[in-house]
Order: structure tokens, then sequence, then C-alpha cells
């Protein structure tokens, strides 16, 4: 406004000078760096002088009384805004390294408006100032920054809102964020959840298959196993056949053996197998141990060797008794004819008692040892053959040691032998009438399997 | 052991013992009778649980190999029925089941059965078990 009314007033010296001064001022106020303030100062003097210079000297071509004199300060303006705003985009194109023309036509072109109102503005400044002096020219001033007052506390209070309004945008987007997360890990520990649930309804269906496959197969078993016993039975030991027979009876009775494994290993990974720890007398239960398995050969020699102090063990008795039976079933089946198996228990001085199953046969070598207690794992394919198995007895051995809470190790040499140990806390016996009575009197637990009792 | 049978009345121990299978499995039944066929007993059948209540109550037989799977009567059901009923109170029961779970055979020692055999079962072990019911130690 000053500048354009300068230059209208004083000419092209005078919008020289107030620009000039304007910019240098601002420079100070603003403390902006010191190239910039020149090259401020020069255009914005500049663009006052040109401005001055062509109103001036339009003004003296026109004809004064003439409507079109009013037009000298509109072109004036647009002077100094073409020239003003043109000279600052080629000096931010310069530093930028960017077209003059883009930088203008994304930064300035709008400010044709601005230049607009404060050139009327500067026009009637001058007017005011050339009809009444400095009266006319200060009561024409006023309003105008008046209203650059209220304008500018307008934009003080709506710039404030904003920042206000950015803040809670970013609370609120921190917040979605937030909620995002807090709903992908519902999502995934629901996705867990509902895989866990899965994976239980499958081993519970796996378990439940197991069941009724065994249940549904025991009675053909049965039949099959007790006709070829029979027949068996009923051909003298002349005929040739009975050797098949004998085959047939053999392949039946470990079909039998597996059905009951398969329920055992359904039940144990199922979790439906719990132990019931109780006093038990090895002496007993031992000897029980060994009256079935001689009933099955009479090739081998089977002895007991149970220290006086390594009697009573804390453990479930059936349990027990089938981790036993299991050993000794195995240390008969991988040792030859005449070979010995003995099973023997000793205080291991901790508290503990190690009852061990020892035999002299084939042994298992030492990089097969750690994997005997898998699933289905058999020291050698091509005994197979040879060898009666299920391949999950020692399997069941070491989940049934396990919900004991005891270890089974193995200790075996190829052609030597193996020695399977089970480490179980030592007990008090329940009483001395129980201590002394003799072994064998009473069964407390019926046989469920059929096991003679007598060798 | 525990499966000795203790003759109900004296007069009934000059007798054969008899041995009363109740199995509704056509080949099992003939497997069982075919190794009871190797012994001195006299041997009964039946095929589901009423007949065989019927023959039990008739024959008073020493000893009942009894399946738990039976229609018209449960085995279960069918020994507790034995053991409270006068004429069979005395009867040496052993149930044969192809129900191997510990809670199954818990259930049928429940019901009063002195033993419990899974199925499949071994002939010449189930053999032992029939003499040492029937003929008591020392006998």
């Amino acid at each position: 406004v000053p500048i354009l009314a300068a230059a209208v007033l004083l000419g092209p010296s005078g919008g020289l000078l107030v620009g000039g001064a304007s910019q240098v001022v601002r420079g100070i106020h603003r403390r902006s760096r010191w190239n910039r303030v020149v090259f401020n100062v020069s255009t914005q003097a500049l663009a006052g002088a040109a401005a001055g210079a062509v109103y001036a000297g339009l003004a003296r071509l026109a004809d004064t009384s003439n409507v079109f004199v009013l037009s000298l300060p509109v072109v004036a303006a647009g002077l100094v805004y073409f020239l003003h705003t043109l000279l600052v985009a080629v000096g931010v194109g310069t530093e930028l390294r960017m077209s003059p023309l883009r930088v203008w036509n994304e930064n300035s072109r709008w400010l044709w408006s601005h230049y607009a109102v404060l050139s009327v503005m500067g026009l009637l400044l001058a007017v005011a100032y050339r009809e009444h002096g400095m009266l006319g020219a200060a009561a024409f001033a006023v309003p105008p920054l008046m209203m650059r007052f209220a304008a500018k506390q307008y934009v003080d209070h709506t710039v404030q809102n904003v920042r206000q309004l950015r803040s809670l945008n970013e609370q609120l987007s921190d917040e979605v964020a937030r909620r995002t997360a807090m709903e992908q890990e519902v999502a995934r520990l629901a996705q867990e959840a509902a895989d866990a649930e899965a994976a239980l309804k499958l081993g519970q269906l796996k378990s439940e298959f197991v069941t009724i496959a065994s249940h549904e197969l025991r009675t053909p078993v049965t039949s099959i196993l007790g006709f070829a016993e029979l027949l068996v039975e009923l051909t003298s030991a002349a005929d040739p056949r009975r050797e098949m027979l004998a085959q047939v009876f053999d392949e039946s009775r470990r079909l039998a053996d597996l059905l009951n494994d398969l329920l055992d290993v359904s039940r144990l990974e199922a979790g439906r197998v719990t132990v019931d720890a109780a006093a038990v007398d090895l002496d007993r239960l031992v000897g029980e141990v060994i009256a079935t398995a001689a009933c099955g050969t009479t090739a081998h020699r089977l002895s007991v060797d149970l220290a006086p102090k390594a009697r009573w063990v804390r453990a479930d008795t059936g349990k027990l008794k089938q981790i036993l039976t299991n050993l000794v079933d195995n240390a008969v089946k991988y040792s030859p004819d005449g070979g010995d198996v003995r099973v023997s228990a000793r205080p291991d001085g901790a508290g503990g008692v190690v009852v061990a199953v020892a035999d002299d046969g084939i042994g298992i070598p030492p990089e097969l040892q750690g994997r005997i207690f898998d699933r289905f794992h058999r020291v050698d394919a091509t005994e197979t053959r040879t060898v009666r198995g299920t391949g999950l007895g020692l399997y069941i051995v070491k989940q049934l040691a396990d919900l004991h809470g005891a270890s089974v190790a193995v200790d075996s040499e190829p052609g030597r032998g193996s020695t399977f140990s089970i480490a179980l806390p030592a007990a008090d016996a329940p009483s001395p009438e129980a201590a002394a009575e003799p072994a064998g009197a009473d069964v407390p637990v019926p046989s469920a399997m059929l096991q003679p009792a007598v060798a | 052991m525990m499966l000795m049978a203790t003759p109900a009345a004296g007069d009934r121990t000059a007798r054969t013992p008899t041995v009363l299978v109740i199995e509704d499995d056509p080949n099992v039944r003939t497997v069982l009778l075919l190794m009871l066929g190797t012994t001195p007993y006299r041997t009964l059948s039946a095929a589901d649980g009423a007949e065989g209540l019927r023959i039990a109550m008739a024959e008073r037989p020493g000893l009942i190999l009894l399946d738990a799977e039976l229609p018209l009567l449960h085995g279960f059901e069918l020994c507790r029925l034995l053991k409270v009923a006068p004429e069979t109170r005395g009867t040496t029961i052993i149930i044969i089941s192809a129900k191997a779970e510990p809670a199954d055979i818990a259930r049928g020692l429940a019901s009063g059965a002195d033993d419990y055999v899974t199925k499949p079962f071994s002939v010449s072990a189930l053999r032992q078990k029939v003499r040492q019911a029937l003929e008591p130690a020392g006998a």
C-alpha cells in the first residue's frame, strides 16, 4: 500500500525508496539472512520504481479528465504484482534449481487478489492524501489497519484451532493404531485358541478312532487266535502243517499285542492315563512278571536279584508291572535261546531305587540308542522277521516312566547285551505285617490280560 | 488265588462241574466251546443275556464265562443279577470282553465278577483259569 501510494504521489524515486525501505524494515524485523534482505530490497525497490515510472509516464500522456485515468493505477499495480512476484520466482527458482515459471505458478500466481486489494487501497490512500492532506490519509488508513489487526487475530485463532485439531487428529490416529494392533492381537489369539481346540479335537478323534477300531478288531482277532491255538494243540508234532499253524498263531498273537499297544499309546497320548502311586513290593511284582515271562519261553534263564533295601518303591503297581513286563519281554525277544535275563533292584544312594532289566542278547548300536524310545522304532529292520514285536513297547515304557516322573536309561553294547534301568523313589514298607507276608499270597489287582500266575 | 470257586452245595461237588458260556459272537462261542471240549467239564452255551440268565438259574453252573456286550441283557447287568440271586451267588464269573479300557475293567469288576479277561485271549491261559476256578487247590 505505501509503495504504490508513494509511487503514485512521488514518482519512480518515491516507489524505489519506500519499496526498498519497507523490505529493509521487514528484513530486520524478521531477522532474515542478509542475502535474502538484499534480494527482497532490490526486487521491491525495482518494482516500486517501475510502477512509479509507468504511472508518471502514462499520467503525462493521458488527459487527466478522461475516465481512462482510473485505469492507470491498475496498470501500475499490475506491474508491481508481475514484476515483484516474477523476480522473487526467478530468485527462488535459482536457489532451488527449479523452473522460475513453475515456482511462480505454484507459489505466487494466487497472490494477484492480494495485490489487487492492496493496490486499490494504496491508490485510494494517495487520492485521500492529495485531496485532504495528512488527516485524510490517516482517516483512510485507520480502518484497513484495524481490519488487518482483526484479521490477524482471526487467523491466529484459526491457526491455534488447527493446531489443536491436528493434535487431536494425531491422538485419534494413535488410538486407531492402538485399537487396530489390539484387534489384530485378539484375532491372533482367537486363531491360536481355535487351532489349539482343533488340535485337541483331532487328538480326541484320533484316540476315539483307535479305541473303536481296536475294539472292533478284537472280536475277529479273538476267533482267529483261538482257532489257531486250538488247531496247533490238535495237530501232532510230526505233522508238517503244525509249523504253519504255529506261524498263524504267532502272527495272530502279534496282532493282538499290537491292538493292546495301540490302545495304550492312544490313551497315553490323549492324556487319559493317570498314575496312582503307592508303595509297591518289588519282590512280589517282579515275581509275577518273571512268572508270566517264563510261560512264553523255556529257552531263557530268568533270574531275580533284589537288594533287601530296595524292596519297596513308590509307583503305580499296574503301570510298573507293564513297564517291567515290556522290558523283560524285550530282553527275551532280543537274546538268543539259552540267554540270561536278569531283573535286579539296587538302592541308588540318594533315596531312590534303580530297577534294571539286563540281557546278554544282540545289543543296540550306540547311534540307535537315542531313538529306541520312539514310536515304531526297531533296532534292525532285518530283525523284524525273526523278532516279534509291535515297535511300541519301549515307547510305552518311556511314556509310563515319564508319568512317574522317572527316567529310563539304556546301557548297551552290540553283541554283549543291553541293560534298561528305571530310577524310582524308594518307599517305606506299609507295615511290618504286610512286609513279612509271603509274596504271591494274594494279588491285589486282578490281571486284566490273561497272565497265568503259575508258570 | 482269587479265582477259586466255592461250591454252593455239597450235592453238586459230586457232579461233573458245569461251565456256561454266554457269548453272542458265534465264532468266539465256538472257540470257547472247543477249548472246554478238551476239559472234563460239562458245557452249556447261550447267545444272549436273557437266555444266559435262564440257563444259569436252571442249571446252576460252577463257572460262567460271560461276554460283556450281549443282546437283551448287558453282561455287567447280568453279572450283578447272578451275584445276588441265591441260585447263582456261589458261581464264579469270568467276564470276557473286548472292552480293554481300565474304566471298563473297573466297571466289570464292580458288577461282582471274579475276573476280567480282555479279548483276544490265550486259549491255554484261559483254560488254566477255568481249571483253577473249578478245582480248588489240593483237590
